[in-house]
């Protein structure tokens, strides 16, 4: 075999491992984003964080939920509303159909399982909490007590906390005084391996409520291995303040809740809609927010720009040791694969001192 | 005693009129009364027909049945000519949206039988029935308007029924349901609705009703 003949396939051996290492490599770019994927969806759970503002708030507390306040008032259902009394405007109680309590310090422990209507409402001294209790507390309040609450200016109520099942405004009818007036949300998302990876969840989809709204925290739930299609509320953890009136708004809360972890959806419901909506973040929302899939492809990409560059220069130096003695570039050197190189057996060998070891056949 | 369901086998009396819409987005109705019937779970219309305790003394004249859905999406008006009264009177209600009604929650259809034409809109009333025996309790379905709290005399009677709100059923075309005890229904009473809203009381609202079996 003819020196020439040795050096080809020399190079072309040299040419099939570069090609298979790159191939190797862009495997690996194609299927490692697909894992970090697979990463991503699998096991997934979201949470949904909302703040808004709101005159009505509906619970049902679960857990420990105890409230403490300066001064409350209970409001106790007549037997029979008295359709003759004179009520005075901006009282706490109704005279017609409700006995009113004194003012007195007042803790509650709510009972799981506990539902209570929050309503923000103007009282005669500013902002004040009614907290309607439809089905009573126990065996010594009847359902339809209510609690006021308005707090000294000087005094102010502070935050009350709450764990439970909460809906936030109302769908709106004719006559409607209490509902949402502004909310924005977020979810964000882990799933079971990306916890391994980082301790934080991702923010993969935000938005806000139209004033008006109703919104509620749902979670899908299996039934042994069967996801059912109905829903159930999910589970939050929040807390809220009286807001001072403003100009032109009604005394409303400042409610801000985060739901725990699970296949939550947020629901929705306004006048006029045929049924409720459900909100959940996609596939592509998932994808095109996901720090750790951007992280995957970018690294990937710097790492092939990186393997190409290094190939190229890799070959550019051989080829320059194996330059002709005229300043002629060997012209295999510029081709990546063996079916692009044309066919020569004319290889001109470099002769002389510049020979590169790795072209020059072996001396027998 | 017997379920409606099961006698309802034959064709029922025609209606001189029908109208009915099913909307994509709900209408607020603005009637205080929107149902009185006796009604267990969700309205099934088995062969399309409605049963009403018309009285005896309405024989001969018409009647207006209007059905309406809470969450204000369905609505139907018809008349019918009442050949005889005094007994259960089986009504044809040609709906076409018979399956979107049957869908619908408990308390989440209401219907009001009233006598006279329903331009007339007067405020004498039968008990409808619908998916419910005799001895079901009779329900009223008000319109509201988000009153806080709302009670139902029915007569004479002191003590009045407490009203409770609508709730997942949707509340855009009615918001109350009242339930009614047995014997409330068995003469010829007047409601009165008397509501509070703000802490002040508001108007009062009367409506007739008339059992099948008095006069």
């Amino acid at each position: 075999m003819s020196v020439p003949s040795l050096l080809t396939i020399n190079k072309v051996r040299s040419l099939r491992r570069l090609s298979s290492g790159r191939t190797v490599f862009l495997t690996c770019a194609l299927l490692i984003p697909l894992v970090v994927l697979a990463f991503i969806l699998v096991g997934q759970q979201r949470s949904y964080l909302i703040e808004a503002e709101t005159s009505v708030l509906r619970l049902e507390f679960h857990g420990a939920n105890a409230w403490s306040f300066q001064q409350a008032t209970l409001c106790e259902p007549l037997k029979s509303p008295d359709r003759d009394a004179v009520p005075n405007p901006g009282e706490a109680c109704s005279a017609i159909d409700q006995s009113a309590g004194d003012a007195q310090p007042l803790t509650m422990n709510w009972p799981d399982g506990t539902p209570a209507i929050l309503r923000a409402e103007a009282g005669l001294d500013g902002p004040r909490l009614r907290i309607i209790l439809p089905a009573g507390l126990g065996e010594a309040h009847d359902p339809g007590t209510e609690i006021v609450v308005a707090p000294d200016p000087a005094s102010p109520m502070g935050a009350l906390l709450f764990s439970g099942e909460a809906v936030l405004g109302t769908v709106l009818g004719s006559g409607e005084r209490y509902f949402l007036h502004s909310a924005t949300w977020e979810a964000r998302q882990t799933s079971a391996a990306m916890r391994w990876l980082r301790s934080s969840t991702e923010k993969v989809m935000t938005g806000k409520a139209i004033r008006g709204a109703e919104l509620s925290i749902v979670d899908r739930y299996r039934d042994g291995w069967q996801w059912r299609p109905d829903h159930r509320p999910a589970r939050v953890f929040g807390h809220l303040t009286l807001s001072p009136v403003g100009e032109h708004e009604p005394p409303s809360f400042s409610v801000t809740l985060v739901s725990e972890p699970g296949r939550t959806e947020l629901q929705v419901g306004h006048y006029g809609l045929a049924d409720t909506a459900r909100i959940r973040p996609d596939l592509i929302d998932t994808t095109a927010t996901s720090v750790l899939l951007i992280a995957a492809i970018a690294f990937f990409s710097l790492a092939s720009a990186a393997t190409q560059l290094i190939g190229d220069l890799m070959y550019l130096g051989r080829g320059a040791d194996a330059n002709t003695g005229d300043g002629r570039m060997d012209a295999e050197v510029v081709h990546d694969s063996e079916d692009q190189r044309p066919e020569r057996s004319d290889v001109t060998m470099p002769t002389g001192d510049r020979a590169t070891p790795a072209v020059v056949p072996e001396k027998r | 005693m017997f379920p409606i369901g099961a006698a309802a086998q034959s064709v029922g009396q025609e209606p001189l009129n029908f109208n009915e819409e099913l909307r994509n987005q709900a209408q607020i109705s603005g009637a205080l009364f929107a149902g009185l019937q006796r009604s267990e779970g969700r309205p099934q219309l088995r062969n399309t027909t409605v049963h009403a305790e018309v009285p005896a003394d309405w024989a001969g004249g018409v009647a207006c049945l209007r059905v309406r859905s809470s969450n204000g999406l369905y609505n139907s008006v018809a008349e019918y000519t009442i050949g005889e009264g005094g007994n259960l009177l089986m009504l044809d209600f040609p709906t076409l949206h018979a399956e979107f009604l049957a869908e619908r929650p408990a308390g989440g259809v209401a219907a009001l039988i009233t006598r006279g034409s329903c331009a007339e809109q007067t405020n004498e009333s039968a008990v409808i029935r619908w998916s419910a025996s005799d001895d079901t309790p009779a329900t009223l379905f008000l319109n509201a308007f988000r009153a806080d709290r709302v009670y139902v005399y029915l007569g004479d009677d002191p003590n009045p029924v407490e009203c409770t709100p609508l709730g997942d059923e949707g509340r855009t075309a009615y918001d109350m349901r009242c339930d009614l005890s047995a014997e409330a229904t068995e003469g010829e009473v007047d409601l009165v609705v008397f509501s509070v809203k703000n802490g002040q009381p508001s108007e009062t609202a009367q409506l007739k009703l008339v059992p099948m079996t008095v006069r």
